[in-house]
């Protein structure tokens, strides 16, 4: 875990001084009204256009259309995606959603245990309880019970169950990665008022709007899950960075990054991370920004943890190897089926703190 | 770009990693005949030098 990883950027007000808030809007409404018909009319990815060495827009138009363009964030209200024009209506349910707990019986977390990652059968996933394993992260551990400031969990293979500090548990499941107001991650800058990257935001919200007004929190918790999938596997799938050694940007700027640049594994899921993390308040989800490692080589390898709410369902999303959403059982299943990964760490910040005692709904276990 | 580091990368089975961080290119060539020589599945495996910028500080420690 290094927490120094996360340097802040100009907060994304700093740029917007000096001028009345009514002005801002009426501009920003009006650009995205413009970039709704360039989407629609098929011309947003030539807009998108840059020049490879600078990550510069290559036309004048986009640059100011795109300028104008709000600046959309984990910060961002979902009421604010309505005023700006870019949805019509929330999905039905989403503020109950998001007050639904967290920590809950059954719930699958990270724990760090004396956890084997070898292959002992290949029928069976990797990351059990081994007295003799060295300590490690396993993704297995099952939520029981509570007790005073600690979580008890269920490991497969361990002796009895593990008692787990709460600040522990919420320092390896709560969300981790860029701030609100944009930061810089494996050198990545998310900057939320960089044009290219407003613009690319901007553009999924016009392209996933119908299905996104249309996500009902109401209905069946199986139903809800499989829209957010649909819904969260498309926008991670809108990333196209080819790996380090190929064609193209090769700079720091998320936007530029995102469809046409190039970059190792942890750059990658930087960029991704600063783009999904300003859907996860209207998709109800959470984003983890993990380090890990290969099973086959131990080569380090960067990837996202996603959280649905209100289900709790994990997945891993993972650019460098074309896996938009993968079910994290399957992505940590072991090297047999390619889904070749074990987490080591975190990288950005906690922001949004400890989770309060509303969002635990647990028995209580005494020792 | 300023040149800080360069990656040994391999790609097995659509899934590219960078195995190691080097100063030099001529370091770089070794290391990856190295793993050309010891990988179990070189046959299957596309190996290259990639050249990292300021992204390279930000994960050496990984590498070490």
């Amino acid at each position: 875990m290094n927490e120094a990883r996360v340097e802040a950027v100009a907060p994304i007000h700093s740029v917007r001084m000096g001028l009345p808030q009514a002005w801002h809007g009426d501009v920003s409404r009006r650009a995205v009204a413009r970039l709704k018909e360039l989407v629609q009319s098929g011309g947003f990815e030539r807009a998108t256009s840059i020049d490879p060495l600078t990550g510069e827009l290559t036309s004048t138009e986009s640059r100011a259309l795109f300028a104008a363009l709000p600046s959309i964030s984990s910060a961002t209200e979902p009421g604010g995606l309505l005023d700006l024009g870019l949805l019509n209506q929330l999905p039905r349910g989403l503020s109950e959603a998001m007050l639904e707990p967290k920590y809950v019986f059954g719930r699958e977390l990270f724990v760090q245990a004396h956890v084997n990652h070898r292959v002992r059968d290949p029928q069976r996933p990797v990351g059990e309880y081994r007295a003799e394993a060295s300590l490690g992260f396993t993704h297995r551990a099952r939520l029981l019970g509570e007790h005073d400031d600690r979580f008890v969990l269920e490991l497969e293979g361990a002796p009895a169950l593990l008692r787990v500090a709460k600040t522990d548990i919420y320092a390896w499941n709560e969300p981790r990665g860029v701030p609100s107001s944009g930061g810089v991650l494996a050198n990545v800058h998310i900057d939320y008022n960089e044009p290219l990257l407003k613009a690319q935001i901007c553009a999924a919200y016009i392209d996933l709007a119908h299905d996104i007004e249309a996500l009902d929190f109401t209905a069946h918790p199986d139903q809800v899950k499989q829209q957010q999938e649909r819904l969260v596997g498309r926008l991670a799938a809108r990333q196209r960075t080819r790996y380090a050694g190929k064609e193209g940007y090769t700079g720091n700027k998320a936007g530029a990054l995102f469809t046409q640049g190039q970059g190792i594994c942890f750059v990658q899921r930087a960029a991704a991370a600063g783009f999904l993390q300003a859907f996860a308040k209207i998709l109800a989800f959470e984003v983890i920004v993990c380090v890990g490692r290969t099973l086959r080589t131990d080569s380090p390898h960067g990837f996202l943890v996603l959280t649905l709410r209100p289900s709790m369902a994990r997945y891993v999303s993972d650019p460098a190897w074309h896996e938009p959403l993968t079910d994290l059982r399957v992505a940590f299943f072991g090297p047999g089926w390619g889904h070749d990964r074990r987490l080591v760490g975190f990288e950005g910040l906690q922001e949004q703190g400890h989770p309060d005692a509303s969002s635990i709904r647990l028995p209580e276990l005494a020792a | 770009m300023i040149r800080v580091a360069y990656a040994v990368c391999s790609e097995t089975r659509g899934k590219p990693v960078t195995r190691a961080l080097c100063d030099t290119r001529k370091e770089a060539e070794q290391v990856m005949s190295r793993l050309k020589g010891s990988d179990m599945d070189a046959a299957q495996t596309t190996y290259w030098i990639a050249e990292l910028g300021a992204e390279a500080a930000g994960i050496r420690d990984y590498y070490a």
